[in-house]
């Protein structure tokens, strides 16, 4: 058997593979005893090249000129390189946050960075696969590295319980989507996406309920990644027990590449399995998923007392409304999942920034009574949470509200009304309990302690989440135009 | 086919072995049994390649690793504490499970290939078909389980090798954290 002469393309694993290169160097610097904080910096210098080679690509596709790889196994399309964009902006905060906190925290091992490197990298993998098989090792890689730094602090029981639950978890969704993999190559005989929608597709293809079946468990094991409820029940125990650095990591960068995952299959693989006899059954299924995490993820953060928990449920309740454009299952889908990760990344990242400059030495103290009188103390702190909160409930002038228009517009133009209003009420609710706690930094008197100096990088990463949510809800169109014409390979069956 | 019948008795023993045999260590055996039969099984369907990865693989890591666990926890006997009315919905579940694979096999109405035609397209079970998928089609896939390994290490050692660490100076609060640790433990 011999290979296509363009089979392999190595310029379109440029981010993966710098971020692998700068793991390794920052491993070496571990071995060498390196100076912590010169090795975050190399870290950040890892995530801005990779950056370079990601937005490289990312013109490549405005010109139409974008690039797959390894018979359609690793792309470089517009999506997959918008979405290494958005991992890679994740990353360099949640360094950031880490260079700040670490060491007060007593965290900061020199395993610490390479293995946050060494997890990006599986996510770009992740978003960038066009097969089964590469998304399942770019799963992997990715959830391997963040098991481990969930149970980072070492001694801590809910820290230990965090990694224990998050690996024992994902190591039961990792077997489901291994089973979805097996049944899905069973029906079509591929593992790439354009071979298996075009199996699928194909007039004489019998086997409709074999590829369902594959089909429901890849969904379930992806569902549990990226948190659609009833497989969510991990998420709030393993965002509230992690350090707040790694929370902050998992939040957004974990988030992103399930979700880069998810839409790929879901426009290429599951679209071809809807035109089919029981083809109609996986978009209800999709949508019960849905409507179930949106009531959830909204409910259950406005029980919360704990303002990391309290995100935890948000971070529920956004995969709703990501999932939202999931169903639409189609470009434009995609572009507005694009534009709401963006958004959800700077302010989930800002959020938790933030908290993490609030929370005591052990990482403790997050009650929603600490921020009282936040204002007055810390007008910066306590008014770039309030922009954060405001853009995470989804009001306008923020990046949040365009966020949440992009992906109902696609909703209803896919014609599906009824979970696009059931969102739209739902963000009614968000709205209550953000501005719970916006209430108690600008109304409430304290009687707390001052809280410690703001470190300067976490100054800096405030800063960005914060510009950015303004600079996306301002000015949407420079970001979402861009993803709106990019060329977008394997999409359309 | 007789040849089959027999190594097919012997395997079927050997996994009944597993289930009701009340010694782990013997039950690990009879797993080692039931693995070299099937070693024997891929041998007569000329799958030679097959045949030694399932020996070295399965009959000597993974037994070894199964042996090294039951004598670590030094476990005498089985834990017999699991509920009757469980054990008995268990055997049945099992039990219709196993009849429906046997009865979806035997009503399958695909004809099982040409032995000839097998042996061709194994080209006697030799590793160069495996070697050319796995270093061809999936190269990237083939680099990518070689990070994926590296990640379990570095995650691995990052936790495991922590308790051996001094607390480093310069840090008050490691020494807090630590002894918060002994504290909870």
């Amino acid at each position: 058997m011999t290979l296509p002469a363009d089979f392999i393309v190595v310029s379109i694993l440029g981010p993966a593979i710098v971020m692998l290169v700068f793991a390794m160097i920052t491993l070496l610097f571990a071995v060498f005893q390196v100076d912590r904080s010169a090795t975050a910096s190399m870290a950040l210098v890892g995530v801005g090249t990779a950056a370079v080679f990601a937005l490289h690509l990312l013109m490549k596709g405005q010109q139409g000129a974008a690039e797959a790889g390894f018979g359609l196994r690793y792309l470089g399309d517009t999506p997959a390189t918008a979405f290494t964009l958005v991992i890679l902006l994740g990353t360099a905060l949640a360094i950031l946050v880490s260079e700040a906190d670490l060491s007060r925290l007593g965290l900061d091992h020199p395993e610490y960075y390479p293995l946050m490197l060494l997890s990006a990298t599986g996510a770009i993998v992740l978003a960038s696969a066009g097969d089964l098989i590469t998304l399942l090792l770019g799963l992997e890689i990715m959830s391997l590295a963040v098991y481990a730094l969930a149970a980072w602090r070492q001694g801590s029981r809910q820290s230990e319980e965090a990694g224990m639950k998050y690996f024992l978890l994902g190591a039961f969704a990792s077997a489901l989507l291994i089973y979805g993999i097996a049944l899905t190559f069973g029906a079509g005989g591929r593992f790439d996406y354009a071979g298996l929608a075009a199996a699928f597709s194909a007039p004489g293809f019998d086997a409709h309920v074999l590829a369902l079946l594959g089909a429901v468990l890849l969904l379930a094991g992806l569902g549990f990644k990226v948190a659609f409820a009833p497989f969510h029940q991990w998420l709030p125990d393993v965002y509230t027990g992690a350090p707040t650095p790694v929370t902050t990591f998992m939040s957004v960068v974990v988030k992103t590449a399930a979700f880069a995952a998810l839409l790929r299959i879901a426009s290429t693989v599951f679209a071809s399995l809807g035109a089919g006899p029981l083809g109609e059954l996986l978009p209800i299924m999709l949508g019960i998923l849905i409507g179930a995490t949106l009531i959830v993820g909204n409910f259950g953060a406005l029980l919360q007392s704990g303002v990391k928990r309290m995100l935890a449920y948000s971070a529920v309740a956004h995969a709703g409304y990501l999932g939202l454009a999931v169903l639409a299952a189609d470009t434009v889908g995609t572009n507005a999942a694009i534009f709401y990760l963006t958004a959800y990344t700077l302010m989930t990242a800002g959020a938790f920034a933030v908290l993490s400059a609030i929370t005591n030495a052990d990482d403790r103290g997050d009650e929603i009574e600490r921020f009282a009188g936040l204002a007055a103390r810390r007008p910066f702190l306590a008014a770039s949470l309030a922009i954060v909160l405001m853009s995470l409930a989804g009001l306008p002038p923020f990046a949040g509200f365009v966020g949440k228009l992009l992906v109902f517009q696609a909703a209803i133009s896919a014609g599906y009304v009824a979970l696009a209003v059931l969102g739209i009420a739902t963000s009614v609710v968000a709205v209550v309990y953000y501005a719970r706690v916006i209430t108690y930094m600008y109304f409430r008197e304290s009687d707390q302690e001052t809280i410690r100096p703001l470190a300067p990088t976490l100054r800096i990463a405030v800063v960005i989440a914060v510009v950015g949510t303004i600079a996306l809800g301002i000015l949407p169109g420079f970001w979402y135009g861009l993803v709106e014409r990019g060329q977008v390979l394997l999409a359309g069956f | 086919m007789i040849t089959f019948a027999v190594l097919a008795v012997v395997m079927v023993v050997g996994a009944l072995g597993v289930v009701l045999l009340r010694q782990p260590v013997h039950a690990a055996l009879s797993l080692v049994g039931t693995l070299l039969t099937l070693a024997v099984v891929f041998v007569t369907l000329q799958a030679h390649f097959l045949a030694a990865i399932q020996v070295i693989v399965y009959g000597g890591a993974i037994m070894v690793l199964f042996l090294f666990v039951i004598m670590l926890l030094n476990l005498k006997e089985e834990a017999t504490k699991t509920r009757a009315a469980y054990r008995w919905v268990a055997y049945g579940v099992g039990v219709i499970a196993a009849a429906a694979i046997a009865v979806g096999a035997l009503l399958d109405p695909r004809q099982a290939p040409d032995a000839l035609a097998v042996s061709e397209a194994l080209r006697g079970g030799s590793p160069e078909l495996i070697a050319e998928v796995l270093f061809g089609e999936f190269m990237l896939a083939f680099q990518l389980v070689g990070v994926l390994l590296l990640t379990g290490m570095v995650g691995a050692v990052a936790l495991v090798q922590r308790h051996n660490e001094p607390p480093r100076p310069g840090t008050p609060l490691a020494d807090a954290s630590r002894r918060d640790a002994r504290g909870t433990r």
